[in-house]
């Protein structure tokens, strides 16, 4: 029934129908009590429409409502003044199916859940551990994607992983920290985990003992989870194109070859990278994804394009045209964003410090598309190039352009998270990917009292 | 409904079906231009089951998937054992749906989102304009073997306007929403129109104390921590501060923080919650004193004490049928002063007026920590508002900094944390602690 979708669709200008469905499976616990497993199921489907300025689409869930769906998307462009043109696409006809080195879905719920247990357990083993949210998800989703331009792509992307909150508490002191597992197609990518897994037990129990940090201006080394936040936020995001192509002004700053950063500063955008989640071969409107250079050696070098994007800036099409759900239209977004390898090492920017701070782990950042703000899970003192004693609570946030040319060191050291979430337009998309090196940058600002 | 329900009770010793159909029409402008109009027709289902003493819990967008029961019985041989009682009892009928707001048209939209456009326009000439208009309808429906059956509808409008920066960044802006059709104010546009001209002066913030004006909008970034530690399933855990502190005096006297799930056209109006639970309107802090906390079926179960209506399936990055009943609070409504927010603002010899913030969801939340970059924030001069502050946090922990208040404004606004959570008044702090980079 599905294949013959595309069928539906009309010749009135640029006309695309998206379906998915989508197969979750969650298992839940909470301290020492398995607090719940579900198995959803959900199916529908985004009819776009493109005649005139802008795009009208329409969301559905029965699968009989496609052909209405795709007339109300008509009728909605239709009322938008203007001409838009799209960046022209490859016409494709190709059936993906997911690959697994172990499929989760051959293996049986009992096992999973056993798996689960033995994490939380082990957390739960150590003493002022008061509590965890232990989570296995595995999402399997079907998408169809069909234009009345010919493309006609079946894309399966399976994706599984473990995700642990640890909560510590001594007396009135509470402190909380999470790890990720996983984040790709494989199962086995879950197991033999023990050693992360004490060691940000024994990180959270140093919490409980840290200070919090005092607020002021510093200079700080963060590790790859944190820098991989940092970039996603402080620059990925201003690579979407969306806002920029209905911007005048933001294009006379965005020029390619201006300097954004220091020579050995190189940001990538990469879906082609396998097991981590931001992979993936098409997008949401059916555009091969490709690895962009954002910036390199330092110069702006490309940005991230919907083929709506590329066409009003007249760039070519990247593929980052994603929607978290059939029920969204999609948006221009990130996919595997990265800070490349640089020339320095880690025990070159200690000894670069007298007086400043090491952060650890992410926290959920946030963008104004100028600002940026980010959380992080631990920190520790550096003194004359020397890590000292633990602090909590360092926020950073900062103006995106001077905190990129304030970037002194890139490590060598480049690590690719296990899991990623991004927010933007209403949407959350659980499969972003990012990563770095250990980054070394000076006079970042902390929140604090 | 019935027959999903006749088939799991066959099968289980008790269940409960939701059913949520949603109807959305958002249409949104950039730079005064209509750009998309983004319409939205969708079923979710969601079947939770009890067979020997376990849980089983599925979900799926249409009625007829055969495999629904299936799959929560499925779930339900490794759910989780508990002893929760699905509800039986009546709920009271609330004014939750607007069939004007509900029969409006795209077209309709456009024309007023076009108003609201030429409005703000005379009083800020050849300011580039952002505006998203939405209108939403659900329907949401709740049985169980129980005997409880429920339905209602519940409209709403929302409509968020801000004007952009030289460099085409979000300048400011301004939210309303409401279940019942309104025309978007005229002061507000008019105070968008003042803020716009007076961000045009860019100033860096010493660091340091100072009073600063938290808007109704970001203070509830604030209100959200408070949340989260009175969450019954934080209480369970033992991960709130806030465990056997009722009746304690944790905040300022004048800080009165009700729930009030039956005022009439509020965004999270409803007769009951998603468990069908009746909701009922009570104080959460009264005078400064922690009255109140928020449980669902299963952690009032774990509690020993009785849901107080708060099961709902919307959470801070994912709402829907999709998604289980936790303890939320429906309209959350904070008791405004007899202050204009001018003579706030007048009162303050050097501060902030912060319109806007980042980074609400990282942090130790339910601690009570918070570190927020300002964005948008004004700095306050000798009682005028001299310019749009740059590079600046506010810090602290609530069980500190709400304490004292200095006062509460007479105007009341959208309380939000990335989106409504009720309703309230602009929040003056006297000493807050700023990291700034001026």
């Amino acid at each position: 029934m599905e294949r013959a979708l595309g069928k539906s669709l009309g010749q009135k200008g640029y006309q695309d129908l998206r379906w998915e469905d989508l197969v979750q499976t969650s298992i839940h616990f909470k301290g020492r009590e398995l607090h719940s497993t579900a198995s959803n199921r959900e199916r529908g489907g985004l009819a776009r429409v493109l005649t005139r300025g802008g795009w009208g689409t329409f969301a559905f869930s029965d699968i009989d409502n496609a052909t209405q769906a795709i007339n109300r998307a008509l009728m909605a462009s239709e009322a938008i003044p203007g001409s838009t043109r799209l960046a022209p696409a490859p016409t494709v006809q190709e059936r993906i199916n997911a690959r697994s080195e172990k499929d989760p879905r051959g293996i049986a719920l009992a096992e999973k859940k056993d798996l689960l247990e033995h994490y939380n357990q082990l957390i739960l083993s150590y003493p002022d551990i008061q509590s965890t949210e232990a989570r296995y998800y595995e999402i399997n989703r079907e998408k169809y994607f069909f234009n009345n331009e010919g493309t006609d792509i079946y894309q399966e992307q399976l994706l599984t992983g473990i995700v642990l909150r640890i909560i510590a508490r001594r007396d009135n002191i509470i402190q909380r920290t999470s790890l990720a597992l996983g984040g790709s197609p494989h199962y086995n990518y879950l197991l033999d985990q023990e050693e992360k897994v004490k060691e940000k037990v024994r990180e959270t129990l140093d919490l409980l003992e840290a200070e919090p940090v005092k607020g002021g201006t510093y200079n700080v080394i963060l590790d790859p989870e944190c820098t991989g936040v940092f970039i996603h936020e402080a620059f990925g995001h201003l690579s979407e194109s969306d806002n920029l192509a209905n911007n005048p002004t933001l294009q006379q700053v965005m020029v390619m070859d201006r300097e954004f950063g220091p020579s050995f500063l190189n940001v990538i955008d990469d879906p082609t990278i396998p097991d981590v989640p931001g992979h993936f071969i098409y997008d949401d409107e059916g555009v091969p994804g490709k690895k962009t250079h954002l910036i390199k050696d330092g110069k702006l070098m490309g940005r991230l394009h919907s083929r709506e994007t590329a066409g009003k800036l007249e760039e070519d099409i990247t593929g980052n045209c994603r929607a978290q759900d059939f029920s969204f239209p999609p948006l221009v977004r990130m996919t595997t964003t990265f800070i490349d390898n640089g020339p320095h090492d880690f025990q070159e920017m200690l000894a670069g410090i007298d007086d400043g701070l090491y952060l650890k782990g992410a926290a959920g950042g946030q963008t104004s598309g100028d600002y940026f703000t980010f959380g992080t899970q631990v920190g520790y003192r550096i003194k004359n190039g020397k890590i000292g004693p633990m602090v909590r609570d360092a926020t950073l946030s900062g103006n995106l352009f001077t905190t990129l040319k304030n970037i002194e060191r890139v490590g060598n050291d480049l690590s690719l998270s296990r899991s990623g979430g991004c927010g933007k337009g209403g949407q959350i998309l659980v499969d972003v990917g990012h990563g770095a090196p250990h980054v070394q940058i000076r006079e970042m600002a902390i929140g604090g009292r | 409904m019935e027959d999903i329900l006749k088939n799991a009770a066959s099968q289980a010793d008790a269940a409960e079906v939701y059913i949520l159909r949603e109807r959305e029409t958002p249409v949104q402008f950039e730079r005064g231009e209509i750009q998309r109009i983004s319409q939205k027709n969708t079923l979710g289902v969601a079947l939770r089951l009890i067979r020997e003493g376990r849980m089983g819990f599925s979900t799926s967008t249409t009625l007829e998937d055969r495999g629904l029961v299936e799959r929560a019985l499925a779930t339900a041989d490794f759910g989780e054992s508990q002893d929760l009682k699905f509800p039986s009892k009546d709920f009271t009928a609330v004014e939750s749906h607007d069939s004007h707001l509900a029969s409006l048209t795209a077209e309709e939209l456009i024309d007023d989102a076009h108003n609201i456009l030429d409005r703000l326009a005379a009083l800020a000439p050849s300011t580039p304009i952002d505006l998203g208009l939405s209108q939403k309808e659900v329907e949401i429906e709740v049985g169980n073997t129980s005997g409880f059956q429920g339905k209602y509808s519940r409209t709403g409008l929302g409509v968020s306007v801000g004007t952009r920066s030289a460099q085409g960044f979000r300048e400011v802006y301004r939210s309303f929403s409401s279940g019942r059709y309104f025309t978007f104010p005229e002061k507000w546009l008019e105070e968008l129109g003042r803020r716009h001209q007076q961000a045009q002066n860019r100033i860096g913030v010493p660091t340091g104390k100072m009073p600063v004006i938290f808007s109704p909008g970001t203070f509830g970034a604030l209100v959200m921590r408070l949340i989260a530690a009175i969450d019954g399933t934080s209480l369970n855990a033992g991960t709130s501060p806030l465990e056997g502190r009722l009746g304690e005096q944790l905040f300022d006297s004048r800080l009165n923080i009700r729930e009030d799930p039956h005022l009439s056209w509020g965004l999270h109006t409803c007769p009951f919650d998603d468990e069908g639970v009746a909701t009922r309107p009570r104080d959460l802090i009264k005078e400064g004193r922690l009255e109140g906390y928020l449980y669902d079926l299963k952690s009032a179960g774990e509690a020993g004490v009785e849901s107080t209506g708060n099961g709902f399936k919307r959470g801070l990055f994912a709402s829907g049928a999709s998604q289980k009943p936790h303890p939320t609070p429906s309209n959350l409504i904070i008791s405004g002063g007899a202050i204009p927010l001018a003579d706030l603002i007048a009162e303050i010899d050097e501060g902030l007026l912060i319109e806007g913030v980042m980074g609400a969801h990282t942090g130790n939340i339910q601690a009570g920590e918070y570190s927020l970059n300002i964005n948008p924030g004004f700095y306050i001069r000798e009682g005028r508002i001299v310019g749009r502050a740059t590079d600046a946090m506010v810090s602290g922990n609530i069980y500190e900094t709400l304490t004292e208040i200095g006062a509460l404004s007479a105007e009341q606004g959208i309380l939000a944390m990335f989106g409504p959570m009720g309703y309230g008044p602009y929040v003056m702090l006297p000493g807050a602690s700023v990291t700034g980079g001026g």
